[in-house]
């Protein structure tokens, strides 16, 4: 079936799904503003998941800033109803693979380079497909890295 | 020869080529049942496929049992094929014509059988393409240590050689088919005869391709069931990590294959009254073979036995004590009976020639051959290294019998396709065991 | 996980969130995987996803009270483990205690307060529940002894509260357990003047005279009594004191014994008493022929028992454990104390101050005197709370026809038993692992326990539900209880200062590091032994021992605790009786075969597993079956002993006799497929587990080194703050190197753009080197509990296959715990081997994947890739072990919520693959993490798999065999070390360290080949 899904995904690539808050830009967060991606993503460089933020991080700005624009509306009516945003996931990665974003970024790899030029981009884009391939070709290339030599062990990844 | 009296060119053409027309109605019944069984096998198989292999009795340590007895069976079925069609000819053993064509075809559709079963067998059919070795996005390739591996390549070789091998010799025979027949047919056969004209440059590429063919598969008929017998030996399981295995499977393979085809011939001949064709001579040579074959397997089980005991191993012994004496030692004895004992009633000629005897007796080598296979595996899996496992044995669900079953209607659809609309015997080899003076009648020199 | 996303319920609010934190593999058993990422509202402060955060508690399974770590993940317990510091169990942890996350998560819990009308249960919101308990409640509690309220044994603030509020309501209170330890109380009472179980330390004993108690399994504080007996008797250092077991059928004790002397049931304190006479314990009138005559043992043998015991003090006696205790179980265990003191082991090695209290159960006889009260139609309102007399009393005392006379009946059970069966309201408490409370096993070793997550269904604490209703009454009820939520009240019993309070609650509790232990005085006096009353007749003794896992039945409804093998019979699933083969022989039946068991006054079926080690007299059963509610896995299995034992006490105690009856035992010829796991049950000279006489043993050259203190919470703490639980206020989680909350500071440092985030300096101190992990499992140590196996199902996500596919050997386990009898002179010797995996460095498995789904790490593993894998099953064919298991269906056994333990760290497997011991690569990887998080390198201890984690001895020695510092490295050298089927040249990673045995001559023959060592 693992190809299967490659196919779906080849087709995906490049595709930014609608998001249920249609006017939030990381263009504008990440990239107008210069806010670390680390800001919002708390966690990313100590666990393996780069978690989304939660609601109350956004408000955390957002109760002041911008508090006219709609978007920031819709935000404040999921705060007020104390909801979590169901946002759309772009980025995937197989089932029954372990990947740690910690490893990764305190490896100093730019989150741009599995999520595409991220600070660019109005509505988040699957940059690239994030399937064995891709992950193997860039581990295979620092296999000697000299600090953070990589490694082609398949239980790096599944366990 | 004085079988053959009265035979000419005309009649063995309308003899033989004239078989598909004379199948009647009886082939319809037997072809539709033979459907039927077939439509179980397969209703069984979705069911494992959709449950589970769990609906098998398969278990620790049972972790192969009937599937791949069933895989090493067709293959070692496959084999006889070959052997008469290619090593007799070469060695030019005169009573391989009457019946090569029925083994070739059989060689054919047994590696088509057999070649279903490792999938069957597999948790995930649906990854099964893993096995091939192809460039991939993942970067991993297959693990050509691995015997599986080896027979992906041994079954497929020896399928397409075998294949090609069995098309162009029915080349001639196809032409002089086409001929006599007209409409869909003729367009068929014309197809398949490649434009044959019968041209003396026709018939001398075709005797040297026969050759080369008859070359190439000969390395083929030794090489691959060794290929299939090493899934075990290579294994250090007791009762598999042996040496002899290869002979030893290569001998039993010609010894149930030789088997089948006389279970084979014997009713078409009746059927089709080719008593004139396929005569005694024929028959006691190929008794002669399976006894020679059956002896060779005897003597290999001594061979095993004595081993076990001689190198003291503990774990073969226990191994090799439990397959006669263990929880299903009734397998062993049934398989010693049928291919041991039995077959020595070949020694008498009467018996060789006696049509009724040695049909029965070869239904008996076919049964034992299938349950040597069943005792390698299943009895050696129970009687591996840690005591902790061992279990009282192995017992098969409906689902396993249904798709065995189905493998045998599936091979048999094969062949009565092939008797309904190929030649069954080989036209042209027929002719040329013609003793001279009856190439023509004397009516013809008349006219 | 694909819910419209409005108005999201918490639960599934957290099960999306599990989603988000990489958790999609659960979608082994839940709909297709989440297309939405769903993320906290309010974050709690430490919870970062995808990390663990682990509570200290204490464990509710048992008495013990042993401290527990529980670990959690996106708010979900998703494991426990042992609290190292705790001094009852030092980190380590039984079945039962790993078992107790299927108890939290069971699909058979009341999920809400529940009426019944018209027998059915109906749904009621707790207000109006409790508004119509308030009515009744008042009403009785007018007229004094007018409510009656069961509870379980228990202790600390909990066990307070309760008499409180009892004897504010003017409500009788009876606390009641079948295992209620009253003969062994009572008889203290009169030999020490305490009223306590003596608290037993083997290991400062020279001698163990075990007449029966089942020390190491069920009775008492197993996993302390197991640590002081591998003190004792695991030869470290070539010392091994000497283990005697007297006992009609050998317990999982007994097996670990060095000799089995088969007493005539009832008989122990006869013995005792000789033995004391022997001795010169101013004991007379108990001649050494009379005993032996009468207790059914060789005049020599006891001869012999008297000369060791003289030559080795101090000397441990222990008296009968429930098994063994008759109608003078009193006196019996007055005899072992009188004879403990001639040995000099009172005070050390048996202390009968502050000694063990399991609870102020009341006995046998006051439960049936109150169920005759509450028979008599004077009791308006009852209440059950943490016991099932419907269970345990139910015929054997008519408690179920006695409570229906009871207006009013309301259960605060938070499963359907069969005592809330019989209730008109259910009101659920919380599981213990989402309760707050505490618990004092012994005095001064006091345990807290706090919830590790919000409740998984609408339950309430009983205890807040109390003061609730007292609060609610007003007046002089509602003064006696000034605090609003029993963890107020709590905080007050614990000094009422928050901080110290919380702190607390990081330790687990208040407790010294050993448990405390001390002498008495109290004279006692000799006993008036009089032999056991055995109702009915038959050539049998009946006798009745619990189950090591269900107990007293609390645990038959875990499925993991159903399909691991009882560690003595190795039967599964079904319940079984037990005789010896020389009995079968003359009942001609066989392993299997239906036996009709007939007290004369009850008559019962069950299928027998042939057991060597017991009397040609006695038939076995274990109790804890014969549910007939109490939930999906346990109804319907076997039958319940505590009916079907005639109702007899112990005289002087009035504890339940569980030795009461003999029985006629017959053939049924009725056949029944009951479970048994491996084979013969003999090595057939294989040499799987080796010995090797004590003598030979001695030489401590290359002596395993000193196990010391488990290491599984792992050394360097690091304190956090952080918030249990929505709802549940802040409190500390563990302090354990697996909490990296710490690392929370310095966050803010980091907040560069990514292009130009810069990696910590000396990040790259982590030593890359390769690790070759491995593993020295010390079979001297090893009792066969079966502890180290649920920790794996626990850990691994280990699918349980139920009985159909059981009986074909189909069980998933990647762990189990092979029992081979061995033949010795004076009988047969048992020996435990836990196999799993022996992650070969030459391993056979790995050359026959046709695609490389199994293959070899640089750290020497094999690595099974689930993903790769097609299911070929060659590797199990090759592998001698046999410790591959196949996914042969997907088995659906994660009925929601159960499926809420699932442990996201790793695959959960489907249909068509191979799986089987990865020594806890999740763990090793976590390991790891966390020393390039702090730029070190893996220490030693660092990594403990899980099996090693729980295990009660210790047996398990997990670590780097590069590092030659290492224990295991040490250990691996030792004198005992080999290797299973090293003639095969699989070169292993585990390490076996031969039995040491007393009981050999010289080492067991081994086939040629296995000499040959790799």
């Amino acid at each position: 079936m693992a190809n299967v899904l490659d196919v779906v995904k080849q087709a995906q690539q490049g595709q930014a799904p609608p998001q249920p808050i249609p006017q939030f830009s990381h263009k504008i967060h990440a990239g107008d503003n210069h806010i670390p991606c680390l800001y919002c993503h708390i966690g990313a460089d100590k666990s393996p998941v780069a978690r989304v933020p939660a609601v109350s991080t956004c408000m955390g700005c957002h109760k002041l800033v911008g508090t006219d624009k709609p978007g920031v509306i819709m935000l404040t009516q999921y705060w007020n109803r104390q909801q979590a945003i169901p946002w759309v996931k772009v980025n995937d990665i197989p089932d029954h693979v372990r990947f740690t974003h910690e490893r990764h970024i305190q490896a100093g790899i730019a989150c741009q380079t599995c999520h595409g030029e991220i600070q660019t981009e109005d509505h988040v884009k699957l940059a690239h497909t994030l399937n064995m391939g891709f992950c193997v070709t860039c581990h295979k290339a620092r296999l000697n890295d000299p600090v953070h030599a990589t490694s082609l062990d398949c239980a790096t990844c599944h366990k | 020869m004085e079988a053959m009296k009265g035979l000419t060119y005309r009649k063995i053409n309308e003899d033989i080529a004239s078989i598909g027309h004379r199948v009647g109605k009886a082939w319809l019944v037997v072809f539709g049942l033979d459907l039927l069984v077939l439509t179980f096998g397969i209703c069984c198989w979705f069911y494992q496929l959709f449950k589970g292999l769990g609906v098998t009795g398969y278990t620790r340590p049972a972790m192969w049992a009937v599937y791949i007895t069933n895989f090493v069976f067709w293959v070692g079925i496959a084999h006889s094929g070959t052997l008469i069609s290619a090593i007799l000819f070469l060695f030019r053993a005169g009573w391989r014509q009457a019946i090569y064509r029925v083994s070739e075809a059989m060689t054919v559709f047994a590696v088509m059988t057999a070649g279903l079963f490792p999938l069957i067998h597999l948790g995930r059919i649906w990854f099964f393409y893993w096995l091939i070795p192809y460039p991939n996005q993942r970067q991993i390739w297959v693990n050509f240590r691995s015997p599986l591996v080896w027979d992906v390549f041994a079954v497929s070789t020896y399928f397409t050689v075998s294949a090609i091998f069995f098309v162009v010799g029915m080349i001639p025979d196809i032409a002089a088919m086409r001929d006599r027949e007209t409409g869909l047919r003729k367009k068929l056969y014309s197809l398949l005869a490649l434009g044959w004209r019968g041209t003396s440059r026709n018939w001398k590429h075709y005797a040297q391709t026969y050759i080369y063919f008859a070359a190439f598969a000969t390395p083929l008929v030794l090489s691959v069931h060794s290929v299939v017998s090493w899934d075990f030996a290579m294994a250090q399981n007791p009762g598999w990590h042996s040496t002899i295995f290869a002979p030893y499977f290569v001998a039993g393979a010609i010894f149930s294959g030789m088997a089948l085809v006389v279970t084979l011939i014997v009713p078409i001949r009746k059927a089709f009254k080719l008593e004139q064709y396929i005569t005694d001579w024929h028959f006691d040579a190929m008794a002669k073979l399976i006894l020679f074959t059956g002896n060779i397997v005897t003597y290999s089980y001594l061979v095993e036995f004595f081993m076990a005991w001689y190198s003291g191993n503990p774990y073969e012994r226990q191994a090799f004590w439990d397959r006669a004496f263990g929880p299903m030692g009734w397998a062993f004895w049934v398989m010693a009976a049928c291919n041991c004992i039995i077959p020595q009633l070949l020694w008498k000629r009467r018996n060789r020639t006696h049509i009724p005897t040695l049909f029965v007796i070869t239904l008996f080598v076919n049964v034992g051959m299938w349950y040597e296979r069943f005792v390698i595996i299943v009895q050696s899996l129970n009687a591996n290294f840690s005591p902790w496992i061992w279990r009282g044995g192995y017992k098969p669900t409906f689902v396993e019998w249904g798709i065995t079953a189905g493998s045998f209607a599936w091979f048999f659809m094969y062949f009565l396709l092939f008797v309904r609309f190929l030649p069954t015997f080989s036209i042209t080899e027929l002719k040329e065991i013609l003793p001279r003076p009856f190439r023509r009648s004397r009516k013809e020199k008349a006219a | 996980m694909n819910e419209p996303h409005h108005g999201i319920s918490r639960r599934d609010f957290l099960k999306l969130v599990g989603a988000t934190a990489g958790a999609a593999t659960v979608a082994g058993c839940l709909p297709p995987k989440a297309d939405r990422l769903i993320a906290y509202v309010n974050p709690p402060n430490d919870d970062i996803v995808g990390l663990s955060t682990w509570y200290a508690s204490t464990c509710d399974e048992c008495p013990a009270g042993c401290g527990i770590h529980v670990r959690t993940r996106e708010g979900r317990a998703l494991k426990v483990e042992g609290n190292p510091a705790h001094p009852v169990n030092k980190g380590t942890l039984c079945a039962r205690g790993q078992a107790s996350v299927q108890g939290l998560y069971n699909p058979d819990r009341v999920p809400g307060p529940k009426w019944k009308r018209g027998g059915r249960w109906l749904d009621v919101k707790w207000d109006d529940a409790l508004w119509m308990l308030q009515e009744k409640l008042v009403a009785a509690s007018a007229t004094a002894g007018a409510i009656q309220f069961w509870t379980g044994g228990e202790t600390g603030t909990w066990n307070a509260l309760l008499d409180d509020w009892c004897a504010a309501h003017g409500a009788e209170r009876v606390a009641y357990e079948p295992f209620d330890y009253a003969p062994v109380k009572e008889a203290a009472k009169r030999a020490f003047g305490t009223s306590t179980v003596p608290i037993v330390d083997p290991s400062k004993a020279k001698y163990l005279l075990s007449l029966g108690a089942d020390f190491l399994d069920t009775w008492g504080m197993p996993l302390a009594q197991a640590r002081g007996y591998d003190a004792f008797h695991s030869a470290r250092g070539g010392v091994m004191g000497k283990h005697v077991q007297v006992e009609p059928r050998l317990s999982l004790t007994g097996h670990n014994a060095d000799e089995w002397i088969a007493i005539r049931p009832g008989t122990e304190g006869l013995l005792a008493l000789g033995l004391a006479q022997a001795l010169g314990g101013g004991v007379s009138g108990y001649d050494l022929a009379r005993v032996a005559q009468d207790c059914d043992i060789a005049p020599d043998t006891l001869a012999r028992l008297v000369k060791e015991l003289q030559e080795n003090r101090p000397a441990l006696v222990l008296g009968p454990s429930t098994a063994g205790s008759g109608t003078n179980a009193t006196e019996t265990w007055a005899a072992v104390f009188l004879l403990n003191r001639a040995l000099g082991s009172v005070g050390t090695a048996l202390s009968p101050s502050p000694g063990f209290d399991p609870g102020n159960t009341a006995s046998f006889r006051a439960a049936r005197q109150a169920v005759n009260r509450l028979g008599s139609g004077n009791v308006k309102l009852l209440f059950v709370h943490g016991t099932n007399p419907g269970y345990w009393l139910g015929s054997a005392t008519g408690f179920s026809q006695a409570a229906g006379k009871a207006d009013f009946k309301v259960s605060f059970s938070p499963y359907y038993d069969e005592t809330s069966s019989l209730c008109d309201l259910i009101l659920p408490d919380h599981h213990a692992l989402e309760s707050w409370g505490d618990a004092e096993p012994v005095k001064g070793v006091r345990g807290l326990r706090q919830p590790a997550m919000r409740p998984v269904f609408q339950t309430r604490q009983t205890a807040d539900v109390l003061i609730g209703l007292a609060r609610a009454e007003g007046g002089a009820k509602a003064a006696k209880f000034p605090d609003a939520t029993f963890r107020e009240h709590l905080i007050r019993r614990w000094g009422g200062n928050a901080d110290v309070f919380n702190n607390q609650l990081t330790q687990g509790g208040v407790y010294p590091a050993d448990l405390p232990t001390g002498g008495a005085g109290g004279g006692g006096g000799v006993p008036a032994l009089v032999a056991p009353a055995l109702a009915g007749k038959g050539d049998f003794t009946l006798y009745a021992y619990p189950h090591p896992y269900h107990a007293d039945g609390a645990g038959a409804n875990k499925p993991w605790l159903l399909e691991i093998p009882d560690p003595v019979t190795k039967v599964a699933w079904d319940h079984w009786c037990e005789i010896s083969p020389d009995a079968a022989k003359k009942l001609g039946v066989d392993y299997g075969d239906v036996l009709a068991i007939d007290t004369g006054s009850a008559k019962v079926e069950l299928p027998v597993a042939i057991n060597p080690l017991m009397r040609n007299d006695v038939i076995a059963v274990p109790t804890g079956y014969g549910h007939t509610e109490y939930g999906r896995y346990a109804q319907g299995r076997g039958v319940n002993l505590f009916d079907f034992l005639p109702a007899a006490e112990d005289a002087s105690s009035g504890g339940r006799a569980f030795l009461a009856t003999k029985v006629e035992v017959t053939k049924t010829g009725k056949p029944w497929t009951l479970i048994h796991t491996g084979g013969p049950g003999r090595q057939a000279d294989r040499a799987v587990a080796r010995a090797i006489p004590l003598t030979l043993a001695g030489a401590p050259a290359g002596a395993p080194e000193p196990k010391g203190e488990p290491t599984p919470a792992g050394s360097d703490m690091a304190h956090g703050p952080a918030a249990g639980p929505e709802g549940t206020p802040p409190f500390l989680t563990m302090p354990t190197f697996r909490d990296r909350t710490s690392q929370l500071n310095g966050l803010h440092e980091k907040q560069l753009a990514p292009d130009a985030y810069q990696p910590p300096t000396g990040y790259n101190q982590y030593n890359r080197a390769h690790h070759r992990w491995g593993m020295a499992i010390d079979l001297s140590s090893c009792i066969g509990c079966s502890s180290c196996v649920s920790a794996c199902y626990a850990e691994n996500n280990i699918a349980w296959v139920g009985k159909t596919n059981m009986v074909r050997g189909r069980e998933m386990a990647w762990l189990r715990i092979e029992r081979y009898y061995e033949d010795v002179e004076g009988g047969i010797e048992t020996r435990f081997v836990p196999m799993m995996c022996q992650q070969c460095g030459n391993a056979p498995c790995e050359t026959v994947c046709p695609v490389y789904a199994t293959y070899h790490n640089p750290e020497g593993l094999n690595v099974q890739v689930y993903n790769r894998c097609v299911g070929t099953r060659y590797c199990s064919n090759n592998c001698p072990y046999k410790v591959r298991a196949f996914n042969w269906f997907d088995y659906d056994c994660w009925v929601s919520p159960l499926n809420w333990q699932l442990n996201p760290d790793l695959t959960t497997r489907s249909k068509g693959v191979m799986e089987k011991c990865t020594f806890c690569l999740q763990r090793i990887r976590e390991g790891k993490d966390i020393a390039r998080d702090q730029n070190r390198d893996v220490r030693d201890g660092d990594i403990t798999p899980a099996c090693a984690q729980g295990c009660p001895t210790q047996a398990i020695l997990f670590g780097d065999l590069a590092d030659a510092n290492s224990r295991v490295a040490k250990t691996a050298k030792d004198a005992r070390s080999y290797h299973v089927f090293a003639d095969l040249n699989t070169l292993p990673s585990i390490t076996y360290l031969k039995k040491v045995s007393r009981r050999i001559k010289e080492e067991t023959p081994v086939p040629a080949e296995a000499e040959v060592e790799a």
